[in-house]
């Protein structure tokens, strides 16, 4: 009887250590997951981007506008739903590296503005942009009412805006010239249609003010 | 923050991982002796205390319930009137065949004592005033008083079954016997119940008799036995029936009375701590007791951590204007936790299985699906506010019987 004691503990001990191989392995492979999507959507991105980039080469945009916009959308909600996934995926990760898929998602979000900037101009469309710069580290409570209202809005809005977030604090040199060039001093802040910076929390009833929805 | 909510969930699955395997293993060792008894080498002459605080509409009935116990020697059943304000006293003057022992009002300890003092048989059964013994109680106790046996405990079974809160302590008492025989093998039966505990009469006067300073007596004295390397056994297959608390009040009273004596009790005899000359005190009841204590506090903080987010995030969803039923509401994604929560409430569930089927052949075992749903995940969880309130009485001095 008196090993039992012993046997009860390396039991426990052998049971917690195979739910740490389990949790170590569904991290991995949602890891995986991750960089397979975001490798698919880099090359839907590629696509749209080389067909804009040919269009404008020949000067034939305008014709073409109403495809374009349309790709553009798809590949926003696309980014977006991505970018949902990540998060949840970044919720119970223990032991996987996200930062780097994290920096990934980034930049394409950072390509897909621009190109949703510079197609707003040449087709004059008439969504808005919100673009959200949050902390990657801090998540304070104003952070979380404020991804509960962007997010809250996106879902009222559908394709009338353009809803990008931005982690701020993930050492990326184009973000940090993005901050600069529109003035964002606090984290978490939202840029909408590249003039106006609204410092977190801001109520939904604020936002809606600015945006076409 | 994160890391440190990872922790404590950690420390809350491997201590509920080990005791749920621990148990398990010593059932998987004992299941064929669970209901073993001795064989009985000779009848040893034998009293039966009652003690008695107003109790003028229990007493006839639950002496002539003890009368009617089966024994071959002669009783000597011995009522002590602990300064009834009622008619306890008139009333079991008249019953025949019994002594009936009057003393002023110091509680249930001190009662217990006076009738040890009283008291000639070599085996001592002390019995609840509302606490009716099977009729062959004794004949299959007695028998396992072997050497160095200080006490025999029995299966307590609920009387009272018709409100949703009887129920709830009905199933607890089944969960409680089957898990009182199995802390026998580990020589660590920590409660010598009150409803009905048989001892060796020498044994209770070399340890002291009761402690009446502790609200609970039937947990220190079983302590202290324990520390005079007496040892205690558990009769799972002799059943008393006993009257539970009634009202959620008279419930919440009751287990706040028993966790302050739980509480004393760790406290009097912590400088056991992990000494080995005292095994099953220091090396098991006192970390067992611990560990317990401090998980209770710590879920609690936990909880309030919990839901003072949640509170707050409804509370900024509603000032914003958003919608808190959000992406990342409810979406479980499996990880390491959930992993092991589930393999716990598979354990967790197999140690209930066990439990019943072993119980089934001593009681009827409910099987309402409502009250189980209701023991499992209110009733057990209501259990470590008691203990939270149960501390701040105790801190505050604010205790009596």
């Amino acid at each position: 009887m008196k090993r039992v004691f012993l046997k009860s503990a390396i039991l426990t001990v052998a049971v917690f250590l195979i739910g740490l191989y389990v949790g170590i392995m569904l991290d991995s492979f949602r890891l995986e997951e991750v960089k397979t999507r975001l490798t698919e959507i880099d090359n839907l991105w590629n696509d749209v981007r080389l067909l804009q980039q040919f269009l404008e080469e020949t000067e034939n945009v305008t014709p073409y506008c109403n495809s374009l916009l349309d790709e553009n959308l798809k590949i926003g909600d696309r980014i977006y739903s991505e970018g949902v996934r990540v998060e949840e995926y970044e919720r119970t990760n223990r032991f996987a590296d996200f930062l780097l898929e994290k920096r990934r998602y980034a930049l394409l979000d950072v390509q897909f503005w621009i190109n949703s900037i510079k197609l707003k101009e040449m087709c004059n469309a008439n969504y808005s942009t919100v673009i959200y710069f949050y902390s990657q580290y801090n998540k304070t409570p104003e952070q979380r009412f404020q991804d509960g209202v962007l997010w809250d809005l996106k879902q009222k809005c559908g394709p009338t805006i353009i809803y990008i977030t931005f982690p701020a604090d993930l050492e990326i040199s184009t973000l940090e010239i993005i901050k600069d060039t529109y003035n964002i001093k606090k984290i978490p802040s939202i840029l909408i249609n590249e003039s106006i910076v609204l410092e977190s929390p801001v109520t939904m009833r604020e936002i809606q003010n600015y945006v076409k929805c | 923050m994160d890391l440190l909510i990872d922790i404590v969930n950690s420390v809350f699955i491997i201590v509920g991982l080990y005791f749920v395997i621990l148990f398990l293993m010593i059932f998987s060792i004992q299941k064929k002796k669970m209901l073993n008894r001795p064989k009985v080498k000779k009848f040893p002459s034998i009293s039966i205390i009652i003690p008695a605080y107003n109790e003028e509409e229990n007493i006839e009935r639950t002496v002539s319930n003890i009368k009617e116990i089966s024994y071959p020697k002669k009783k000597e059943i011995i009522v002590v009137n602990d300064g009834s304000t009622d008619r306890t006293y008139e009333i079991a003057k008249r019953i025949k065949g019994i002594k009936v022992l009057n003393k002023k009002n110091g509680g249930k300890a001190s009662a217990l004592n006076f009738g040890l003092k009283h008291a000639k048989g070599e085996i001592v059964v002390c019995i609840d005033s509302d606490s009716y013994p099977e009729k062959n109680a004794l004949l299959k106790t007695i028998p396992f008083f072997e050497k160095d046996v200080a006490s025999v405990t029995t299966t307590v079974i609920v009387k009272n079954t018709k409100k949703i809160i009887e129920r709830l302590q009905e199933l607890e008492y089944i969960m409680i016997a089957w898990s009182r025989k199995i802390l026998e093998y580990l020589e660590c039966i920590y409660v010598t119940p009150g409803p009905m505990s048989l001892y060796r009469r020498d044994a209770l006067l070399e340890v002291g008799g009761f402690d009446e300073k502790n609200l609970t007596e039937d947990i220190e004295i079983a302590w202290r036995l324990m520390k005079y390397k007496y040892k205690i056994k558990m009769d799972l297959d002799t059943r008393v029936y006993t009257t539970v608390p009634n009202t959620i009040k008279k419930w919440w009273h009751q287990r706040i009375r028993w966790n302050i004596g739980g509480i004393q009790t760790t406290i009097k005899y912590f400088n056991l701590f992990l000494k080995k000359e005292f095994r099953n005190i220091g090396m098991f009841l006192l970390p067992l007791f611990s560990i317990s204590y401090i998980l209770n506090f710590v879920g609690i903080l936990f909880l309030i951590y919990v839901f003072y987010r949640w509170a707050q995030f409804y509370i900024g969803a509603f000032y914003f204007g958003f919608n808190p039923i959000g992406p990342l509401f409810l979406n479980i994604i499996p990880d390491v936790f959930l992993f092991l929560i589930l393999v716990s409430s598979i354990l967790t569930g197999i140690y209930i299985k066990m439990n019943i089927k072993t119980m089934k052949k001593v009681t009827n075992v409910p099987k309402k699906f409502l009250d189980w749903f209701l023991y499992i995940f209110v009733y057990m969880c209501v259990s470590p506010l008691n203990l939270l309130h149960s501390s701040f009485k105790f801190l505050l001095k604010k205790y009596e019987w």
